[in-house]
C-alpha cells in the first residue's frame, strides 16, 4: 500500500475518523493504530508481519529484563544480547546471500569450486528501519535515556504505519512518552501536516517519477547508448529524483503522523546546500546519520582522539552506513566514497596551515554537491561495473540522439532551486494558512491534489528506499 | 525531542482549543475529499479499473464509470483533462526545433 494511491487515501481517511472518534481511552486507539498498521504492512506479505510482532516481543522483553537487571555486567551481557538478535534478523534476511556469495567467490578464486545452498531470502520490507529502531530503543534503555515501555508501546513503536517501511527512523525516546498521552491537535500542526502530504505527493509523483521514466531510468538502464550530455544530466537527475523520492516519504510520513497528533522528527534539511560533506550528513537522512553517530561512532571512540583515529571511526561508520542501504559492493564503495572525503576534510581541516584563508563558500557547495553526485553513480547502478562503465561514458561526446529533455532540464534545475530557498518556507505559509477558514483551506488543498494528479505520470513506482 | 517541524500545542491543557482544531482538520479533510470526488472522477475510475477483477471491484468498476459520466455532462471533468493534456505536451518537447516548411522540398 504505497502512500500517494487512492487506495491508501481510503485508508487513511478510515484511520483518522477512527483515531479520533476514540481518543479515550489512549490505549484502546493504540490498539486502532497498531491493528492498522499490520494491516497496512500485511497489504504486502502477511508472513512478514509475524516478523514484525516478533521483533516487537523480542525488544519489548530484552529492554523489560535489563530494566529489572541490578549488576552492570549483566545488563552489558543482556543489551549485546538483545542487539545481536536484532541484527540476527537483519543478517538473515538481508545479508546472509550476498556473504554466502563472496564466499563462494573466495572459494572459486582459491581453486576450490563448491557448491553452496543457494538460499533465496524475500527481504521483508522496512526491514533496515525497524530493526535500527528496536536496536536504538534497547541501547536507550540500558544506558537510563529511556524507561522500558509497555508492550503495546514497544510494538506501536516499532509498527506504526506513518514510519514503517522507510522511516524516518524514530526513536523510542522520541515517541514513547507521545504514546504514554492522549494526542492533541493544533491547527498549525495540521496546516503544516497537510501541506507537508501535498508536498511531498508533489515531489514523488512529479518531480522523482518524472526524472525516473524519462530520464534516469533508461539513461543507467544502458550506459553505452548515450552520450557524456544524456550521462552527466542522468547523474544530476538522479541526484534531485532520490532527494525527492526520499524526501516525499518523509514529509507524507511526518505529515500523516502530525494528523494523528504525533510529531516524527525532520529527516531532509535542503541537503544540496551543504559546504561540505560533514553538513552534507548533518542535512540528509538526518535520523539514519544521527543513529549512526549516537550508536556506532561516538562508541567507537567519535572525535576523541587524533586525526588519523577520527578518520578509522569515520570510514569504519560510512562503510556500515553504506552496506546498511544494501548487500552489494556498490553500496560499499558509495559509503567509501563518504567516509574517504569526510577523512580528507578532516586531514585538511586539521593540517592546513592557519595562515591559509579559507575556500570560498560556493567552492565548498560545488565541491561537495558534486561529489555527493558521483557517489550517487554506484547507489543508483545495477551493479559496480556498470557504475564503471557509467562513469568512462563521461566523456564520450557524440551525437547519439538525447533522452535528455527540456522538461528533465526544468525539472532537475527546480529540484535544485528548492535548496537555496528560503530555509523552512513550508512552515511559514502552513502557519499562515492555518488562519484560512477550513472550507478554503480544505478547497485549496483538495484543487492541489487535483492538479498534481493530473501532471502524475501513469501508474505509482516504489519508494526508492523501500528496498533498504 | 529531536527537531520536528510539527509544532506542540500552545497550550495542551485548553481543551477548547484542541476540540476546535480537531473540528477545523476534519472540515477541511472533509472538504478536500468533496472537491476530489467531484473533479477526480477520472483518477477514480482508473483506479477501480486496476484493481484485481471481482464481482465486487466490478460493481465499483461500474459505479466510478458511471459517476465519471455524470459529473463529465457538467463539465467538471475539464479541468482536469487540460491540465493532464498540457503537462502531456511539455513532457513531449523536444530540443529539435521544427523548421518552417519553405515550399521549395521537391514533391514526393
Amino acid at each position: 500500500m504505497l502512500f500517494p494511491t487512492l487506495r491508501f487515501g481510503l485508508f487513511f481517511l478510515a484511520l483518522f475518523a477512527a483515531a479520533w472518534i476514540v481518543r479515550k481511552p489512549n490505549e484502546w486507539r493504540k490498539i486502532i493504530l497498531l491493528v492498522a498498521s499490520w494491516i497496512f504492512y500485511g497489504a504486502w506479505d502477511w508472513r512478514f508481519v509475524t516478523l514484525l510482532i516478533g521483533s516487537g516481543v523480542l525488544n519489548w522483553g530484552v529492554a523489560r529484563l535489563i530494566s529489572r537487571t541490578a549488576g552492570p555486567r549483566r545488563r552489558h551481557t543482556l543489551v549485546v544480547l538483545g542487539v545481536v538478535a536484532n541484527l540476527g534478523i537483519l543478517i538473515w534476511f538481508k545479508y546472509f546471500g550476498f556473504f554466502l556469495g563472496q564466499v563462494a567467490d573466495v572459494l572459486r578464486f582459491l581453486g576450490w569450486q563448491r557448491d553452496l545452498p543457494i538460499i533465496q531470502v524475500i527481504l521483508p520490507i522496512g526491514l533496515s528501519f525497524f530493526t535500527f529502531q528496536g536496536m536504538s530503543y534497547l541501547i536507550d534503555v540500558y544506558r537510563g535515556k529511556l524507561q522500558a515501555a509497555s508492550l503495546l508501546n514497544v510494538t506501536l513503536l516499532m509498527s506504526f504505519f506513518a514510519h514503517l517501511v522507510a522511516g524516518p527512523i524514530v526513536r523510542g525516546a522520541d515517541l514513547i512518552p507521545q504514546f504514554e498521552r492522549s494526542p492533541d491537535l493544533s491547527r498549525e500542526a495540521a496546516s503544516l501536516g497537510i501541506l507537508m502530504i501535498v508536498w511531498g505527493l508533489f515531489k514523488k509523483a512529479i518531480l522523482a517519477s518524472e526524472l525516473a521514466t524519462g530520464l534516469v531510468d533508461p539513461v543507467f538502464f544502458d550506459p553505452n547508448a548515450h552520450s557524456a550530455v544524456d550521462l552527466i544530466a542522468a547523474t544530476y537527475g538522479y541526484a534531485v529524483q532520490i532527494y525527492a523520492d526520499f524526501s516525499a516519504y518523509s514529509d507524507m510520513a511526518i505529515g500523516l503522523a502530525a494528523l494523528l497528533g504525533y510529531r516524527f522528527p525532520r529527516n531532509f534539511d535542503q541537503p544540496y546546500r551543504s559546504i561540505s560533506l560533514q553538513d552534507f550528513w548533518r542535512r540528509w537522512h538526518i535520523s539514519l546519520s544521527s543513529w549512526l553517530r549516537d550508536y556506532l561512532y561516538i562508541p567507537l571512540g567519535g572525535s576523541r582522539g587524533n586525526v588519523w583515529f577520527i578518520c578509522r571511526n569515520l570510514m569504519i561508520t560510512m562503510l556500515l552506513g553504506g552496506l546498511w542501504h544494501g548487500a552489494a559492493w556498490k553500496f560499499v564503495t558509495w559509503g567509501a566514497l563518504h567516509g574517504a572525503a569526510l577523512c580528507i576534510e578532516r586531514i585538511w581541516a586539521h593540517y592546513k596551515p592557519a595562515r591559509w584563508p579559507n575556500a570560498p563558500k560556493i567552492l565548498g557547495l560545488i565541491v561537495t554537491f558534486n561529489l555527493v553526485c558521483l557517489a550517487w553513480i554506484f547507489f543508483r547502478a545495477d551493479s559496480f561495473q556498470t557504475a564503471l562503465t557509467f562513469i568512462s561514458g563521461l566523456g564520450r561526446w557524440d551525437d547519439s540522439a538525447l533522452a535528455f529533455t527540456p522538461m528533465a532540464l526544468a525539472l532537475i534545475l527546480f529540484g535544485l532551486g528548492l535548496h537555496f530557498s528560503p530555509p523552512r518556507l513550508i512552515e511559514t505559509v502552513a502557519f499562515r494558512a492555518a488562519r484560512l477558514p477550513a472550507v478554503v483551506f480544505g478547497l485549496g488543498a483538495g484543487a492541489l491534489v487535483l492538479i498534481i494528479d493530473a501532471m502524475r505520470p501513469e501508474g505509482v513506482q516504489a519508494f526508492i528506499y523501500f528496498q533498504f | 525531542m529531536t527537531d520536528s517541524p510539527i509544532p506542540e500545542p500552545a497550550d495542551p491543557t485548553d481543551r477548547v482549543a484542541a476540540a476546535r482544531a480537531l473540528a477545523w482538520t476534519s472540515t477541511a479533510i472533509a472538504m478536500a475529499t468533496a472537491f476530489l470526488f467531484v473533479f477526480n472522477a477520472a483518477s477514480m475510475k482508473s483506479w477501480a479499473a486496476s484493481l484485481t477483477p471481482t464481482e465486487a471491484t466490478a460493481k465499483l468498476v461500474s459505479l466510478t464509470s458511471a459517476w465519471e459520466d455524470e459529473v463529465a455532462k457538467f463539465g467538471l471533468t475539464t479541468p482536469r483533462a487540460w491540465m493532464h493534456d498540457l503537462w502531456g505536451q511539455q513532457r513531449a518537447r523536444t530540443w529539435t526545433v521544427a523548421k518552417p516548411d519553405d515550399g521549395q522540398s521537391p514533391p514526393s
